[in-house]
C-alpha cells in the first residue's frame, strides 16, 4: 500500500474514532425521523407547488417522498453544517491540538497529508449524504410505506413545474442520482471549510467561514442586483438535483451545475494545497 | 563529512519584523549528544521546528544526512524521531494506536518496534488506554515514544523532561544516555535544565536573540572556564600581581582570590609565579566550573556587550 493510500485509511480511523464525526450522522437520522413524523400527520407546504392546491386520489407519502422531502429541506443548511463541522475541523482541530506538529515531522509530504484529509473529506461528504437519503427512505417505507415516488416542482430553480410521478424502481434510481449530486453540491461547501481549516487553527472559523459564504451567496441570488454573476454562485447549481425529478431530464444543465460545483471544490482544494504548502506551522 | 548528521547553515528565520533566528550555523555529528541551550525566545523552538520542516527558512538551509530538510523533506526525515515541544497526540486514541499511527507515517508498523517503545518508556500498562486519560508525565513519555519508534539515528527532542517527576527525568537522562550509547543514536536535545544537559550532553550550543553565542565539546568549555582559588597573605597585592600578569582574577566573598585558569595553563605555575614574588600561598584549590556558571558568564558577557552597544 503506498503511502498516501495509508494515510487516507488513517484519517478514515481518526473520523471513525472522533466523536464529532458522529453527530451529522445521528443529527440526520433525528431529522429523518421528524420529516416522516410530520409526514404522518398530512403533507407538507412546498413552496409555490403545495399539494394541497391539487386534488389527489390515494396518498402519495412514502419512503421515497420522504428522501425526495429529506434533500430538499436539508441541502441549503443542515446538510453543509453537519459536513462543514468535519471537513472545517480536519486540519485546523490538528494544528489546535499540536497533532499536526508531530504528524509533519514525520517523513511523509505536506502534500500527501493534505491529499489524505481531503479524500477522507469526499468520503466523509459521500457517507453523510447517502445516510441521509437511506434513512429517511428506510424510516419512511417503514411507517409510511413504499410505492410511486411523487415530487413537487415549484419552478424555482430548473423553470420545471408541477406534480411528476415515477414508478417505484425509476423513483429509486432518481432518488441515487439526486443523493449524489446533493453529494457534489455540499464538497463545495466543504471545500470552502476545508481550505479555510488549513489556514487556521480554529474550527469555528473554518466551519463559520463556509456558512457565512453558503448564506451570503444564498442572498445575493435574491437579488436582480447580482443576476449577472449568479450563474457563477455555487449557491446557484446547488439545487440542480431536482432536474432529476422532471421529464425529460435536463442533462445539459445538470451537467453544468455538476461543472461548476467541481470547480469550486477543485478550486478551494488547490488554493488549501498552495496555503497548506508554504504554511509555517507554529501552534 | 560522512560524519554530520545535521548540519545548520546561516539559518535565519524572520516572522514579519521579528528575526526569530539570526544566521546560526551548527554541526552535530554522528554519536554526539548535543545540547541546545538558550532562554525563552532565544530561537531554540523555531531552529527545532525548521529542523522538522514544520518552519520554512527565510534565509540558510538545514540538512539531515545530507538532504535538504525544506527541499527534500522524506529523505531528511525518513531517520530521525522527533519529540518537538509538548507532544502533540490523538487525545481520542490510546497509547497503542497513536504509536501505530506513527508508526505507519515513518515507514512502517512494526509491533516489535512499538513493544520496544512502550517498554523503553514504561507505558506498557497503560498502552490500551486513552491518551485523554494519561497524566501530564504520560504524554510526555508517550511522546519520547513516538520519537524512538522505528529505530532512528538521529533523535530531536525539544524539553523531554517537561512535566516529569523527578524519577521520569531520571530515568529520561538514563534513556538518553542509553540511545546515544548501546542503540549508537545521535541526539539533539534542546533544554533549559543545565544540569541534565551537562550530566548528559557531549557538546553544546548556546543561543540567545538568535544567534550563537558559544559551542563546543561540554568537557572544553568547562575546562576552557575552570577556575582556581588561592589562599593567600596580603591578598589585595598578590591580585594585583595575578592581573599583571594578564589572568582575570578576583576576590571571593570568604577573601581567597579566584584565578580563571586557561586550558593548558597549570596551577603549579602560578603558585610558583606568587611564591617567587615572596607571597604565602597557604592552599590552591581547583575549582570546576558547572554548565551553569558557564551559561550565565557568556549571557553576562552578552549584556555588557549589548548595554556598551
Amino acid at each position: 500500500m503506498n503511502i498516501v493510500a495509508k494515510q487516507i485509511k488513517l484519517e478514515i480511523f481518526k473520523l471513525s474514532r472522533r466523536g464529532r464525526s458522529y453527530l451529522g450522522l445521528t443529527a440526520m437520522l433525528g431529522l429523518a425521523g421528524l420529516i416522516v413524523l410530520g409526514l404522518a400527520q398530512g403533507p407538507p407546504q412546498i413552496g409555490g407547488a403545495s399539494p394541497q392546491g391539487f386534488a389527489t386520489a390515494g396518498s402519495f407519502l412514502n419512503g421515497g417522498f420522504a428522501a425526495w422531502f429529506m434533500l430538499r429541506v436539508t441541502l441549503l443548511f443542515f446538510l453543509p453544517l453537519f459536513t462543514c463541522v468535519v471537513t472545517g475541523d480536519m486540519i485546523s482541530s490538528e494544528s489546535a491540538d499540536g497533532t499536526l506538529r508531530t504528524l509533519l515531522s514525520k517523513p511523509v509530504s505536506r502534500e500527501s497529508v493534505y491529499c489524505a484529509k481531503y479524500i477522507a473529506s469526499i468520503i466523509y461528504t459521500a457517507a453523510l449524504t447517502l445516510f441521509m437519503g437511506t434513512a429517511a427512505y428506510i424510516i419512511g417505507s417503514i411507517f409510511l410505506g413504499r410505492g410511486s415516488l411523487t415530487t413537487f416542482q415549484a419552478g424555482t430553480i430548473i423553470g420545471a413545474q408541477g406534480i411528476y410521478i415515477f414508478p417505484e424502481t425509476e423513483g429509486i434510481m432518481r432518488l441515487i442520482g439526486a443523493y449524489m449530486f446533493a453529494a457534489l453540491a455540499v464538497l463545495s461547501v466543504g471545500s470552502i471549510a476545508f481550505f479555510i481549516s488549513s489556514m487556521v487553527s480554529n474550527s469555528l472559523g473554518a466551519i463559520g467561514g463556509a456558512m457565512l459564504t453558503l448564506i451570503a451567496f444564498q442572498i445575493m441570488g435574491m437579488f436582480e442586483f447580482f443576476k449577472p454573476i449568479n450563474s457563477f454562485l455555487f449557491t446557484a447549481h446547488m439545487e440542480s438535483w431536482s432536474g432529476l425529478f422532471v421529464s425529460p431530464i435536463p442533462w445539459g444543465q445538470i451537467f453544468k451545475s455538476a461543472c461548476t460545483l467541481c470547480a469550486y471544490s477543485a478550486g478551494f482544494f488547490t488554493l488549501g494545497l498552495i496555503v497548506f504548502r508554504r504554511r509555517d506551522i507554529l501552534s | 563529512m560522512d560524519d554530520i548528521v545535521l548540519e545548520v547553515r546561516e539559518f535565519k528565520k524572520r516572522f514579519g519584523a521579528i528575526k526569530a533566528v539570526d544566521g546560526l550555523d551548527l554541526e552535530v555529528r554522528r554519536g554526539d549528544i548535543f545540547g541546545f541551550l538558550g532562554p525563552n525566545g532565544a530561537g531554540k523552538s523555531t531552529t527545532i521546528r525548521a529542523m522538522a520542516g514544520l518552519v520554512r527558512p527565510s534565509n540558510g538551509e538545514i540538512r539531515i544526512f545530507g538532504h535538504d530538510v525544506w527541499r527534500d523533506r522524506k529523505k531528511a526525515l525518513s531517520r530521525v524521531g522527533m519529540l518537538v515541544e509538548s507532544p502533540g497526540l490523538y487525545r481520542y486514541l490510546t497509547g497503542r494506536q497513536n504509536l501505530e499511527m506513527f508508526a505507519e507515517l515513518s515507514g512502517g508498523k512494526h509491533a516489535d518496534d512499538i513493544k520496544r517503545a512502550l517498554e523503553i518508556t514504561g507505558l506498557t500498562d497503560r498502552a490500551d488506554d486513552k491518551v485523554k486519560n494519561y497524566s501530564h508525565g504520560m504524554k510526555q513519555r508517550l511522546g519520547l515514544a513516538q520519537a524512538i519508534l522505528c529505530q532512528p539515528e538521529l533523535v530531536i527532542l525539544d524539553e523531554p523532561t517537561d512535566g516529569l517527576d523527578p524519577q521520569g527525568m531520571k530515568e529520561v537522562r538514563e534513556l538518553i544516555k542509553n540511545l546515544a550509547g548501546e542503540c549508537g543514536i545521535t541526539v539533539f536535545l534542546s533544554s533549559h535544565l543545565l544540569h541534565e544537559v551537562e550530566q548528559v550532553c557531549t557538546k553544546v550550543a548556546v543561543i540567545h536573540k538568535g544567534q550563537k553565542l558559544a559551542d563546543g565539546k561540554v568537557s572544553d568549555i568547562l575546562t576552557k572556564r575552570s577556575r582556581i582559588k588561592i589562599t593567600i597573605d596580603r591578598t589585595k597585592d598578590a591580585l594585583t600581581a595575578i592581573k599583571e600578569k594578564g589572568l582575570s582574577a578576583d576576590i571571593s566573598d570568604d577573601g581567597c582570590i579566584s584565578v580563571q585558569i586557561e586550558p593548558n595553563s597549570d596551577a603549579a605555575e602560578i603558585n610558583s609565579f606568587l611564591v617567587e614574588k615572596g607571597f604565602r600561598v597557604s592552599a590552591v584549590i581547583p575549582e570546576k566550573t558547572s554548565l551553569e556558571e558557564f551559561y550565565f558568564s557568556i549571557m553576562g558577557e552578552y549584556s555588557g556587550k549589548a548595554d556598551k552597544a
